[in-house]
């Protein structure tokens, strides 16, 4: 298997060994409050009234706690508590980093006997608090993202999944909603739920002044982070569940719920009352670089109308699908081109509203609200859709195409495009028995793009993008794209 | 209260009230009644002394190295010049404007009264104004125009004239510290009444960054030719003005930077007023930005404020300890505006200005209303050093800290004072000046060569390192 960019695998394993150092024997607060978020839509109504139920009641040795080394089911909480940096959400709140960062935030209301493990700007997505505990909150809280964070409060469905009745077929998928458990075998749900913390939304935000505190910036990527995530569930039922697609189904469809997050977010970012604009809506680098008297630099910012500083470059890490990848799509897949287009003039017209300085909160808040609905509509459409292996192989030549026609001049772009090859590339090895040889040169190439990014990681002081590379070697990828499909 | 102290203070208010008819705004140079004469009316006899002083013995009334010190040194001479070369034609091109034209305002800095309606016949003559705008900053870009006083300040009673008499024949007071710092603060900083404004776009298109002018230590650096009081005949000695200098012009400053930004509502938010490195620095974690208690809340830009640890100093000193209070809710207040509006509220910005306008004229008054004493500018140098340990302080606000110190540390010298350390401090804080923050003057030359330096100075500086230098200042100090 290929990798995907992992910025943050690194920092995940240190932080485990930081918690298990640091915070063993701190008790948690009591009671917490029920944070307010926005969960997916669908999940939405039916998480209200269901309590949580904690870890705990998921452990026992005949249920999820078996801890059988060498068998998932049956240890999927093993798994989980041992290697999966969910498990640690909570107990970073103890450490230093979390300390300073509640001091940074309050500032001179800091109090110093208030920790970040009792601060829902951190536990709404450090914990599980969007539902209240049936009995005792603290022991909930503790668990960090837990089993009822991902699949839905189990109040009501604990003594009923397992027994056959409640099976895992989609016609009663309905009926288990009801009970407020969430269907993590459908992939644009579980991208939601995963984007909820990794994006963010109401309620649940990493703000400028949380990054500039010490929060690390987000930057989800579906692909990604779930490759990185030990799975403590069977994976080739993901494969089989989704006809050999489920690479190219979790990248498009995290690139969708990604967008949709992030739209939620700025949608109430906009609102009335609060802070406007959040400056992390827009591109890091727009403001964040040393002074330099560089002549290129001013004449690019004088020929783009930059100079005044009053137009800023809104972020769109989040936004490639609606701003892109869906045209693409829907011309590869033949679907219905004028909607793919419609989410692209839209996003366009919210790029342009968010490019200025005094950009009207009004105007963005309901531009948010309308292409997010557009971009559900377009992911649930896609899920019905069948893709082929050639549109796929077409969809990575025109991803290519595009990259070296529009240029890839940031680390950020270079990884998104990466990312997308490398879905798409994994979801034909998935399906094919054996890789030819064109196949295993695709493979090379990409790993070495892999190493040309993940250079940033390993000589963080020193490292510097090289565009003309990333577009050398996009340039060789294209020409071995162009080589498999002749040779069809 | 004492029937004196109160007619001290009414005459204070009464002064106040005169002198500054708006509030957070410069008092002006009385431009609009008088005319401007040529330059070379002034050279004459500012390089030679007058046949009646020569046979009198007192050929010392000015220096006489007036105009050669600012043609051959004062980089205010080539203001205007360099609209012409490389980098002020580039920055006009980027911006699809004219430097040189009058109507885009580069002129109203880069060179003196460019209103030709108050020249005077004999600049008009023979085309002599393209001349005259070639002069750059010059005498009567600080000193007011000379039509009625040029003659009148040659006669032997012009020193015992009073203030006002000089003024309403038109000329500015530059001994004055307040109306000094308000005089070069009007370019060096910005005063949108008299069209001297710098922008976000100036900068991005390469105009070199205004920031961190503190009055004294760039006076030294003008350099400068005139004379301080002690140093003129009958002069007296040193009375620490320089000292009394450096407070007041901090907190002018924080006066009128405040009143700009404020007056800028319709076009807010115009990035050049924020602190440049807030914004512009790489990203690094963990960092002294994130040094806690340092701002009131993180990620918010702040407004360019470097004076506000010289004001700091200065709000000690007047008001004793419970200035560090009065200036923590100051510096409270200036972060206020940007709690609600990540660039600042202009509705909250115009109240700021009224509070600050109101602070800054009391602290103005109460600075000004007596000399200072030898005890009292060592309890300055104390305050300055205490603000500048206090906290890390980015270049520009360091880099006035250590002026300011340079100057207090001179003075003190000066008087002979018995402080042990004092020379090998003053040569410490030099050294640390001309490592961390100056350049030297053969590095000033040219901006081509001089600005990447000062960028990349700006970029490599270390606060911590900086506090560090100033805590062992400190402690060897032993005040």
């Amino acid at each position: 298997m290929i990798n995907f960019l992992r910025a943050d695998v690194l920092r995940a394993v240190l932080i485990m060994v930081l918690t298990c150092l640091g915070c063993a024997d701190r008790s948690p607060p009591e009671a917490v409050e029920v944070t307010t978020v926005a969960l997916p839509s669908e999940l939405a109504a039916e998480q209200v009234g269901w309590r949580l139920v904690g870890v705990g009641a998921c452990t026992s040795s005949g249920c999820h706690g078996g801890g059988q080394p060498n068998q998932i089911v049956g240890s999927e909480y093993n798994l989980w508590i041992a290697e999966d940096p969910h498990a640690q959400a909570y107990s970073v709140l103890y450490d230093d980093r979390s300390l300073r960062m509640v001091q940074l935030l309050d500032g001179p209301n800091w109090d110093p006997t208030q920790g970040a493990y009792e601060d829902n700007r951190c536990l709404s997505c450090h914990s599980t608090t969007f539902a209240p505990a049936r009995n005792q909150a603290g022991e909930v809280l503790s668990d960090g993202v837990g089993c009822e964070a991902c699949h839905g409060p189990a109040e009501g469905w604990l003594s009923e999944h397992y027994r056959d009745s409640f099976g895992d077929n989609t016609e009663r998928s309905d009926g288990k909603r009801r009970l407020g458990f969430w269907d993590t075998d459908d992939l644009f749900t579980r991208a939601q739920i995963c984007t909820g913390c990794h994006v963010g939304g109401p309620g649940r935000e990493v703000n400028h002044d949380l990054i500039a505190a010490g929060h690390p910036r987000l930057q989800f990527e579906m692909g990604a982070y779930l490759q990185a995530l030990p799975k403590h569930w069977d994976e080739r039922r993901d494969q089989e569940r989704h006809d050999g697609n489920f690479a190219f189904l979790t990248w498009i469809l995290g690139q969708a719920a990604a967008s949709q997050s992030a739209l939620e977010q700025l949608e109430s970012r906009a609102a009335e009352g609060t802070t406007w604009p959040e400056l992390s809506e827009w591109s890091c680098s727009a403001c964040h670089h040393d002074l330099r008297d560089n002549v290129f630099l001013q004449r690019k910012l004088a020929r783009t109308g930059g100079l005044s500083g009053r137009t800023i470059r809104w972020d769109d890490w989040n936004h490639q699908l609606p701003g892109e990848y869906a045209e693409l799509i829907s011309h590869v897949l033949g679907s219905n081109d004028s909607e793919a287009e419609k989410l692209a003039r839209n996003l366009d017209e919210l790029a342009q509203l968010m490019g200025s300085l005094r950009s009207d909160r009004r105007q963005v808040a309901t531009a948010a609200h309308s292409l997010g609905s557009q971009l559900e509509a377009w992911a649930r459409q896609l899920q019905q859709t069948a893709a082929g292996p050639r549109a796929l192989e077409q969809l990575s030549r025109r991803i290519v195409e595009l990259a070296l026609v529009q240029g890839v001049e940031s680390w950020s772009r270079a990884s998104l495009v990466y990312d997308a090859l490398v879905s798409l590339h994994q979801t034909r090895l998935d399906s094919a028995e054996v890789p030819n040889a064109i196949d295993q040169q695709i493979t090379s190439e990409l790993e070495r793009i892999y190493e040309v990014l993940t250079e940033r990681y390993r000589q963080p002081a020193h490292y510097v993008y090289q565009e003309q590379e990333m577009k050398a070697r996009l340039h060789d990828l294209g020409k071995l794209y162009e080589h498999r499909s002749r040779g069809r | 209260m004492k029937a004196t102290q109160v007619i001290l203070c009414a005459i204070s208010f009464a002064c106040l009230v005169l002198a500054r008819p708006s509030v957070g705004g410069a008092q002006l140079p009385p431009t609009e009644k008088h005319l401007y004469i040529r330059t070379d009316d002034c050279v004459k006899c500012h390089s030679e002394p007058f046949e009646r002083d020569k046979a009198a013995g007192t050929t010392d009334r000015v220096r006489l190295l007036e105009w050669a010190i600012w043609k051959d040194q004062d980089k205010h001479s080539w203001a205007h010049r360099v609209l012409h070369e490389e980098r002020g034609q580039r920055i006009g091109e980027l911006m699809g404007q004219d430097v040189l034209a009058t109507s885009t305002g580069c002129v109203q800095c880069h060179t003196s009264n460019v209103n030709e309606q108050l020249w005077s016949p004999a600049i008009l003559k023979d085309n002599r104004q393209n001349y005259y705008m070639a002069e750059g900053v010059s005498c009567q870009t600080c000193h007011g125009p000379a039509e009625l006083w040029v003659l009148e300040h040659q006669k032997e009673n012009w020193p015992g004239l009073n203030r006002d008499k000089k003024a309403s024949l038109g000329l500015y007071n530059m001994e004055n510290p307040v109306q000094r710092a308000e005089m070069c603060l009007s370019c060096h900083q910005g005063n949108a009444d008299l069209g001297r404004v710098i922008t976000h776009e100036m900068y991005a298109a390469g105009h070199p960054m205004l920031s961190g002018f503190e009055m004294e230590g760039f006076a030294d650096k003008m350099p400068r030719h005139w004379r301080f009081s002690h140093e003129k005949p009958n002069g007296g000695p040193p009375k620490f003005d320089r000292t009394r200098a450096v407070l007041l012009g901090s907190v002018v400053a924080l006066r009128m930077a405040v009143a700009q930004a404020a007056g800028e509502a319709d076009n807010w938010p115009e990035l050049a007023r924020l602190e440049c490195y807030s914004c512009h620095h790489q990203l690094r974690t963990p960092t002294w930005r994130q040094a806690p208690g340092r701002v009131e809340s993180p990620g918010r830009p702040r407004l360019q404020l470097g004076c506000l640890p010289l004001v700091r100093a200065a709000a000690v000193f007047v008001h004793g300890p419970a200035g560090e209070d009065q200036f923590a809710n100051l510096v409270r207040r200036t972060q206020q505006p940007f709690q609600h509006n990540a660039f600042g509220d202009p509705a909250e910005l115009a109240t700021l200005r009224q509070g600050v306008s109101r602070w800054c004229a009391e602290m103005e008054q109460k600075l000004q209303s007596q000399p200072l004493d030898l005890e009292q500018a060592r309890a300055i140098l104390r305050g300055l050093i205490a603000a500048a340990t206090a906290e890390a302080n980015d270049f520009d606000t360091s880099r006035q800290l250590s002026g300011a110190m340079a100057v207090v540390c001179e003075e003190l010298s000066q008087a002979s004072v018995d402080m042990p350390n004092l020379a090998i401090l003053r040569g410490q804080l030099n050294r640390i000046r001309y490592d961390v923050f100056e350049l030297s003057p053969q590095e000033e030359q040219r901006v081509e060569q001089r600005y990447p330096v000062v960028l990349s100075r700006r970029a490599r500086y270390k606060p911590e390192k900086f506090m560090q230098l100033m805590m062992r200042f400190r402690d060897q100090l032993g005040e």
